[in-house]
């Protein structure tokens, strides 16, 4: 198991990507797979960035931890954990992706893709925190490395 | 993210290299804000762009309703990450995008 403890602010994104990024540099994943899940991740640790101290004077932190490979092998098990407002991000309804430009509201896309690209989802409040579990198996077959 | 300028008469070249995410997002908007008048084609040039998150997305959508008002927008260049994001959120049917061959 792998552990990471950020401050909850955007200029961590960057060693938060650093640290996905290598923890998954040896798993049998494809480089798309890889992008699958900067994305979501990054969607997941801008929203606790943003959101859950806005109420407090200082940002607290984020502990991350990643699990791979996980119990079935080719996957990973990833969570994020806060001591923020208690929020569930995956209350929020999906949004129409159907609509016309003018008329689409983009805050939901975020969700979306959390939902589409990961294969299972978590929420829970554990001892006061906030805790997030993303669940994802590998199927495509890795890129050839050079 | 580096972002290369071109511009011939009233078309715009606007080349991303690096990553749009929740960072670098607000410097291409900055860019758009001061770069838009009078532009009749906007030309979104993707082929260095690694990736793409919803952050990213925002903006493109916001000078995709900018650019209905004055123009077309068009991105060409896309990687298959980026694709199945715009496949993903519906918006590879909002927006013009140009594949080779």
């Amino acid at each position: 198991m792998k552990h990471c403890m950020l401050e909850a602010s955007l200029a961590s994104l960057p060693a938060f990507f650093s640290f996905l990024e290598e923890s998954l540099l040896e798993e049998p994943l494809s480089r798309q797979e890889l992008q699958e899940i900067l994305t979501v991740a990054e969607e997941i640790f801008v929203n606790i960035a943003s959101y859950a101290y806005e109420l407090e004077e200082n940002p607290g932190t984020v502990d991350i931890s990643l699990e791979v490979p996980a119990q079935s092998g080719r996957s990973m098990a990833l969570t994020f954990r806060d001591s923020g407002t208690p929020f569930n991000p995956l209350a929020r309804g999906d949004v129409d992706t159907t609509l016309p430009c003018q008329e689409r509201e983009i805050g939901g896309l975020g969700i979306l893709m959390i939902k589409n690209l990961m294969d299972a989802v978590e929420y829970s409040l554990e001892d006061g925190r906030n805790t997030l579990l993303l669940e994802k198996t590998w199927r495509h077959s890795p890129d050839v490395k050079v | 993210m580096n972002i290369t300028k071109k511009q011939e008469d009233q078309t715009l070249t606007l080349a991303l290299d690096g990553r749009l995410d929740s960072l670098t997002a607000p410097q291409l908007e900055a860019q758009l804000k001061d770069s838009l008048t009078g532009i009749e084609a906007l030309r979104l040039d993707f082929s260095n762009l690694e990736y793409l998150s919803s952050a990213g997305l925002r903006v493109l959508l916001s000078a995709q309703k900018t650019m209905m008002k004055q123009g077309t927008m068009a991105i060409f260049g896309t990687n298959e990450g980026i694709d199945e994001i715009l496949e993903l959120t519906g918006l590879s049917q909002v927006f013009t995008i140009e594949k080779d061959g």
